[in-house]
């Protein structure tokens, strides 16, 4: 895909992209995302690493990195939560400390997405213990070969995140990004490309799970039950507002405007709308809908188990409810 | 494709705010009094009474998602107003294809849609098709006996016709100034294609709902920053903020699927049923709800006469239901997705101004 220019449709010509709105990114990932083709095998490195190198690496890092996460050649991985730092993410403990040429990292990441296979990390630590919890966070482009990353096995016995283990690692000064203590400042940039690119393709997800179930009804011949055809026109006017509140917000965001909070509304809207389409295609199954010898019914009970998680990560909907509370109605702090 | 709001429907948004600033004390007057002052209607009918009516069938102009975006932010301060009604009826007159040459000038035009008690969706029994139409349309808000009446009928046809003689009701909501419709005469137009016509009048009642849920949850969230317990603002403690917070997603969710609607009948989009029928249900289950969280909020004084909760829960409850159950809606949402399936149309210019 590289080869042909169709990774990094949005990044700018000189670094080897298209130079293409955030929208026809948009619609190349939903297109995509619609005939189930897997995600880019370097999502994180294209959507986040890339793009936060692009706004404050060094031209070194720039030249180093950037065309390599779209060839492909470097996979990147996130390591910014923790064990102890969830929801309170500046909250980290990850310690570096300054040696000659460098710095040495001790510390724990966790719900690494693509550790097993990243050659990078954007690796926050904590150097100035003394400072305030958001002073003191240093940001690295870090190599990942002599981290001891292990799978954690989720609820639906799926390994998508990893845990790593960061014990006496040696990263260089060149991989430090901007100033030493100022990392809190971009990894709000990073939190933000999160936010900003996933809005639509959102909604493909969603769409696909309303489609999966609209084949179950179909294939159980209940069609035509209006308290099935009740539950179907809810899911469809909740997955229609997953996506315009997407275009909404993808639009807003293409006037100029940073991510806001219409793409917390779209977080909750979409992990609450799939999780019920999901919980709804086992039980409109009856007492078959929980056999785990059979594909058909355990591919739906994988699917819901999965879904539990999108209420959690990318930030909780509490997370989420507070941002809306705080930014949106203007209300105080609520912790 | 872009999904802001023009320059147009911001200003348009500003001016039903000025328009409406006072308009939760003369909803309260009228509660009180029963008696509804003349201004502004006067002034909304006569500069908007036509927006978003086509220029080449006698109207000002604009589209429906201006129109909708105007009358969200009359609703946020609950402006007890005649218009918004004779905008729905419009719609439905300009989605029908009626003449609209026949309200003569000035001519108010009133909703009439329901016709039995606990009717169902769809199921209207008066026969429009008749040369002389006899028979009665129950609460049809601000009809009197100089209106015309934009009416449902059975057989999916819909008209306009003269009102014979009005029987007053008293609503929860008597800025509405509901009464009982009797019908008896000559159609002066008519058309099919009812059922479809009359979603697009509804969307327009639907923003004005949705608007009302706005203001009950922005009105909260201003009370929750100054009611203090416990030392603090209550707007401070999750059990509050999350709760509105929640509310606030499903209205907007519910705007996204109006301003989609109304661009959906702007462009006379294939899916435009299911598109209205999604946003009117929602926002029919989300008013409501946002509404009664933002009494809950305001804790025992919410329930009082004297503040102000009950007020938008009782145009919520009015407005609502004229627009039917939102699980009819949402069930012939359902049947067409499970015979057909859905058909998305991607905007190829700007989704919410078409031009």
């Amino acid at each position: 895909m590289h080869a042909d220019g169709w990774a990094g449709m949005s990044w700018p010509r000189d670094f080897g992209g298209r130079g293409l709105s955030a929208t026809e990114d948009a619609i190349f990932n939903s297109e995509s995302a619609s005939v189930n083709a897997p995600l880019p095998i370097n999502l994180v490195g294209m959507n986040l690493a890339g793009p936060t190198i692009m706004m404050h690496g060094s031209e070194t890092q720039k030249s180093r990195y950037l065309h390599r996460i779209l060839s492909g050649q470097e996979i990147w991985c996130q390591g910014f939560s923790e064990p102890g730092s969830g929801s309170d993410l500046a909250s980290l403990t990850t310690k570096a400390t300054k040696v000659e040429g460098g710095w040495v990292v001790n510390g724990q990441k966790v719900w690494t997405s693509s550790g097993h296979l990243a050659h990078k990390c954007m690796l926050l630590t904590r150097t100035h213990p003394e400072a305030s919890k958001h002073k003191g966070i240093t940001y690295f482009l870090a190599d990942t070969k002599d981290f001891d990353i292990r799978p954690l096995v989720m609820i639906n016995q799926d390994a998508e995140f990893n845990e790593m283990f960061i014990q006496d690692v040696f990263v260089s000064d060149d991989d430090l990004l901007g100033q030493p203590g100022d990392g809190w400042r971009y990894a709000l940039s990073t939190l933000s490309f999160e936010r900003g690119t996933i809005g639509y393709t959102l909604q493909v997800w969603a769409r696909r799970a309303l489609e999966k179930l609209i084949g179950i009804v179909t294939e159980l011949g209940i069609q035509d039950d209006p308290l099935v055809q009740e539950r179907l026109g809810r899911f469809e006017a909740e997955v229609e507002a997953i996506r315009i509140t997407g275009i909404r917000a993808m639009s807003s965001l293409e006037n100029g405007s940073v991510p806001g909070p219409e793409s917390s509304i779209l977080k909750i809207l979409w992990a609450r709308t799939v999780q019920s389409i999901n919980k709804y295609s086992i039980e409109v199954r009856g007492a078959t809908g929980v056999y785990a010898d059979d594909r058909a019914s355990s591919y739906v009970v994988h699917h819901y188990l999965r879904s539990r998680g999108h209420s959690i990560e990318g930030g909780s909907d509490e997370i989420m409810k507070s941002i809306i509370a705080e930014r949106v109605l203007g209300l105080p702090k609520s912790r | 494709m872009s999904a802001v709001l023009s320059d147009i429907q911001l200003e348009l948004m500003r001016i039903a705010r000025v328009i409406s600033e006072d308009g939760l004390r003369r909803f309260r007057d009228v509660l009180q009094k029963n008696s509804l002052e003349i201004e502004p209607s006067t002034t909304l009918m006569r500069d908007f009474g036509l927006l978003a009516v086509p220029e080449e069938r006698g109207g000002d102009g604009g589209g429906l998602v201006d129109l909708l975006v105007f009358v969200e932010g009359l609703g946020r301060n609950l402006e007890p107003n005649r218009f918004v009604h004779h905008a729905a009826a419009l719609q439905v007159m300009v989605e029908a294809g009626l003449n609209i040459g026949v309200l003569g000038t000035m001519q108010d035009v009133v909703l009439a849609v329901f016709d039995a008690p606990g009717q169902v969706w769809g199921d209207w029994h008066l026969d429009m098709s008749k040369d002389v139409v006899r028979g009665w349309k129950l609460a049809v808000p601000f009809a009197t006996t100089r209106s015309l009446a934009v009416v449902v009928g059975a057989n999916d046809q819909v008209g306009v016709i003269g009102i014979a003689s009005t029987k007053p009701r008293t609503g929860i909501d008597p800025s509405l100034s509901l009464a009982d419709i009797e019908l008896a005469g000559r159609p002066l137009d008519r058309a099919d294609g009812g059922s479809n016509a009359l979603l697009r009048g509804q969307l327009v009642l639907a923003a004005s709902v949705l608007g009302a849920s706005r203001g009950a949850l922005l009105a909260a969230a201003e009370y929750a920053k100054t009611r203090h317990q416990f030392g603090r603002p209550i707007g401070s403690f999750q059990g509050i903020a999350h709760m509105l917070a929640d509310a606030y997603v499903d209205v907007e969710a519910a705007w996204s699927l109006l301003l989609y609607a109304g661009w959906s009948y702007e462009v006379s989009d294939g899916n435009r049923r299911s598109a209205a029928q999604s946003a009117i249900a929602k926002s029919i289950s989300t008013a409501l709800y946002a509404s009664e969280r933002a009494l809950q909020v305001h804790g025992g004084i919410g329930v009082t006469w004297e503040a102000d909760p009950h007020l938008y829960i009782r145009r919520i409850l009015a407005v609502n239901s004229q627009l039917g159950q939102a699980t009819h809606h949402y069930r012939q949402v359902g049947s067409r997705l499970a015979t057909s399936g859905p058909t998305i149309t991607v905007a190829s210019s700007g989704l919410f101004s078409p031009t």
